[in-house]
């Protein structure tokens, strides 16, 4: 009976509260280490890490090769057209949506979600859309919904007029802050 | 905000849906503030879509696609107008997505190259030095971290000199030379801002190394001072604040349990009491609080923290100790009848508890542990969907992009089932869950190519079936054209032209009208042998003779002329019919094979014998992976369900201590 009180005790003292702290210490003492060996078995754990890491490897490659051939196949450089997307700033627009028209044809439209928003402000260009276009005259125009200075719902439209020769032809929605007047401006240019 | 104080003093409000996995979080967001320092970097707008592209994908947290693009636009000829920062990106990416010796190669590389600008070559040191000590290599790491240049990186990037002086604490840390009195490590902690997470980690590990040296009143000094320096939660930068408040909170628990170990209860109390209700960490909170209430006598306290406890749905080492030290605290409180029934509570769920792991762990496959998890969307992170855990649409599952990651790729998890609660903080399971979540992606994308690559197939074959037709019309256009014919004529012609050179053969390069005065001149010889034999047919012949040698002389004093007009019509026939044979040929050449079809059909054939290669290797690493998962929840179960022995036993034997006791009370009496 003695024995059991003791062990009830038991849980109640400073010997026990060590190993808590032991326990609750365990992550930093972790941090302090950072590359420290945490698995059973370290080689095991190392050989199945550098697999994946070697695995990661040649996905990314083959990822890379596809890629190249999907657009080879099926965007021959003379009839190529992309349109790509830039976001500066961002101050005084919140974007939400974007349609693209080429021709009087909507070929593209998107939605943002608020981390694709972040990845625009931090630099990040989207490819809005790709395609083939034959050699000659051809309009784009793009439509930007979004929220505006003063909260208020913002839409804007910009049109190019281009001319598509046999090279890969870019272009480039620029949508940026304009300062002068405190409101965005939407812009298409010729990607050089 | 409730603190542990607060709920007992009459203050508390019970909370419906307590995020314990915030808790669980804590060991995640320690580490995710060894973020790579790329993410600070400012907005730069892109000169190259390619490197655009790429940093769409890199902010978005899509680093295996982000790392192809800066594949593909090397391999179409590199990323002009940024010199060598896409390398440093690449790097960094390759520390984000856990390759770790692929960085170490290219920022090594990097070095090695002559023509890098002294900032690259400066930051490349610095990544290079970060490669090193997450691989555990501190002194290389620190010769890297030597080599660069403080004031040069603290003017071009900020976030990475505050990293790098947190290595060099963190360095120094780990030579034992970061005591107290040491001035380096001090004048590290001045230099970098008073609000940085940094500064808390370097405090924190310092008070630990103090601890682990045997100094415990400088540890518990330095605790209390780096808890005193806390700023208030309204008044920190919103992007640290809730790391900065998770690491006050670890940093009242440790010293509450230091002060618990020195059996300075009263002090370990008032230090717990502030830990708020809702933090990472109240659950140890409560069990410390109700551990250094119950040693002070107040074991009213005590049970008030312990049914607090054990309300919590959640499953954690603190609450599996909750039924029976409840038990425990209501003896205590000399209520044996209660105490009896506590302990009979007690020992009953610990007995279903101990049936559901066995359960659990004999039926452990991916799917059911997959079951026991939620997952979180992007989007289902926002605070304004909190207690809203049943957002609209299917579960996420591994593998799938719209998956929250943090910066090193670990899965952002909440535990459904809470037996894996405590589990969920651990690293090796976070490594495990995120090479899974990381081979399922693989794998789903080297599917989406296998689907591809059949219509790749699908698209060269009509390409081809339409060539052919192409191929048929030409064919029929050719022979109307009756090309053979012609070059059979050609040739036939030149022989000719080039016997009547040799044999010099005058009346073959006569002109037409030649030829037409030569048939006149021959009809008129003709006549005249039809004509009687006199004067006036002798005058007659003797006109034509003289005619005729007239003719025969042009014919020979033009000859040079006409032979010139004739060769040089023959020259431009040759060439036309070469142009033609040459053009005929190429036809034929391009009808035969199409080298551009070709050409396709190897890459095609070819990155399929790749894909299968990897898929074979994926589905290896994918059970690996898979297995290791399971053996470490496994392992995880089995000691919960030794804990739990070691509860239900002390229960039912503390039940029938007191049966007991009551009996023979009942008995004396």
């Amino acid at each position: 009976m003695m024995n059991i009180l003791r062990t009830v005790k038991t849980l109640f003292t400073p010997r026990l509260l060590c190993v808590f702290c032991t326990l609750a210490l365990l992550p930093f003492q972790l941090l302090a280490q950072e590359a420290s060996d945490e698995s059973s078995d370290p080689n095991l754990e190392g050989s199945v890490a550098l697999s994946v890491e070697e695995l990661k490897r040649k996905v990314i490659r083959l990822n890379r090769d596809l890629f190249i051939l999907e657009e080879d196949l099926l965007f021959p450089a003379s009839t190529k057209f992309a349109v790509f997307l830039s976001l500066d700033t961002g101050q005084f627009l919140k974007l939400d949506a974007v349609k693209l028209k080429l021709n009087d044809d909507i070929v593209a439209s998107h939605l943002y979600t608020d981390r694709q928003l972040k990845a625009l402000q931090r630099g990040g260009m989207q490819r809005l859309h790709i395609g083939n276009l034959k050699t000659g005259s051809h309009e784009v125009t793009v439509f930007v919904e979004g929220i505006g200075p003063d909260n208020r719902a913002y839409k804007q439209a910009a049109t190019l007029a281009f001319e598509k020769g046999t090279d890969i032809a870019s272009l480039e929605v620029r949508i940026r802050d304009r300062s002068s007047n405190y409101e965005p401006e939407v812009a298409i240019v010729e990607w050089q | 905000m409730q603190t542990v104080a607060d709920c007992f003093s009459g203050q508390c409000v019970h909370r419906q849906s307590r995020s314990t996995w915030l808790r669980m979080a804590l060991a995640i967001l320690v580490s995710s503030a060894c973020v790579t320092a790329l993410a600070d970097t400012p907005p730069q707008r892109a000169s190259d879509t390619d490197y655009g592209m790429a940093l769409y994908e890199y902010h978005q947290g899509d680093f295996f696609q982000a790392l192809t693009r800066l594949n593909v636009a090397k391999a179409e000829g590199g990323i002009s107008g940024h010199g060598d920062h896409p390398l440093l990106v690449e790097g960094g990416l390759m520390l984000a997505y856990g390759m770790t010796r692929e960085a170490q190669t290219l920022f090594q590389t990097l070095l090695d190259e002559s023509e890098v600008s002294n900032e690259t070559r400066n930051q490349a040191w610095f990544y290079l030095g970060k490669v090193l000590w997450l691989e555990g290599d501190a002194s290389a790491s620190s010769e890297a971290r030597h080599r660069v240049d403080g004031n040069l990186l603290k003017n071009t990037n900020p976030a990475l000199y505050q990293e790098w002086r947190y290595l060099e604490g963190q360095w120094l840390l780990g030579q034992g030379e970061a005591l107290a009195t040491d001035e380096r490590f001090e004048e590290i902690l001045d230099d970098l801002p008073q609000d940085s997470p940094w500064i808390w980690y370097l405090r924190y590990n310092q008070a630990l190394q103090l601890l682990g040296a045997g100094d415990r009143p400088a540890a518990m000094d330095g605790l209390s001072k780096l808890i005193e320096q806390a700023t208030p939660a309204r008044a920190l930068p919103p992007e640290t604040a809730e790391e900065l408040i998770a690491l006050e909170q670890q940093a009242r628990l440790t010293l509450g349990r230091l002060y618990m170990g020195q059996g300075n209860f009263e002090q370990a109390m008032a230090v717990l009491s502030a830990i708020p209700l809702d933090g990472m960490l109240s659950d140890q909170a409560l069990s410390d609080y109700a551990v250094a209430a119950s040693r002070l006598g107040r074991h009213g306290l005590a049970l008030q923290a312990l049914d607090r406890l054990q309300r919590r749905p959640l499953f954690t080492p603190w609450l599996q100790q909750g039924p029976y030290a409840r038990a425990f605290t209501i003896e205590q409180m000399d209520q044996p009848k209660a105490a009896l029934e506590a302990y009979r509570a007690a020992a009953g769920h610990y007995l279903a508890l101990d049936e559901r792991l066995a359960d659990e762990q004999a039926n452990l496959t991916e799917a059911r542990l997959v079951e026991a998890l939620k997952f979180i969307r992007e989007g289902e992170d926002d605070p304004r969907n909190e207690g809203n855990d049943e957002m609209p649409g299917a579960e996420p599952s591994l593998g799938e992009s719209t998956m929250l990651t943090d910066t090193y790729g670990r899965v952002q998890v909440r535990p459904k089932d809470f037996s894996l609660a405590e589990m969920l903080a651990d690293e090796p399971f976070q490594l495990a869950l995120r090479d899974l979540h990381e081979l399922y992606r693989l794998s789903d994308s080297l599917k989406r190519w296998r689907t591809q690559l059949r219509s790749f197939d699908t698209m060269l074959e009509t390409r081809r079936s339409r060539r052919e037709a192409r191929i048929r019309e030409t064919r029929q256009a050719l022979s109307t054209l009756n090309a053979d014919e012609w070059a059979a004529q050609q040739l036939e012609f030149r022989r000719t032209i080039e016997q009547a050179l040799d044999e010099q053969d005058a009346a073959f390069f006569m002109t037409a009208g030649q030829r037409e005065l030569e048939q006149m001149l021959d009809g008129v010889e003709a006549s005249l042998q039809d004509l009687p034999d006199d004067e006036s047919t002798r005058k007659q012949r003797k006109t034509y003779e003289r005619m005729r040698a007239y003719f025969d002389w042009r014919v020979v004093d033009d000859y040079g002329v006409n032979r010139w007009a004739a060769v040089s019509q023959l020259r431009e026939l040759d060439k036309a019919m070469e142009t033609f044979i040459g053009q005929r040929q190429l036809m034929e050449q391009e009808m035969l094979s199409d080298a551009r079809l070709d050409e396709f059909s190897g890459r095609i054939s070819r990155k399929r014998e790749e894909l299968d290669q990897i898929s074979g290797m994926l589905d290896t690493s994918l059970n690996q992976t898979r297995q290791n998962l399971i053996n470490l929840v496994d392992s995880e179960l089995a000691s919960q369900r030794r804990e739990i022995a070691g509860y239900l036993r002390a229960s039912r034997h503390a039940q029938a201590r007191l049966a007991d006791s009551l009996f023979l009370e009942n008995a004396n009496e």
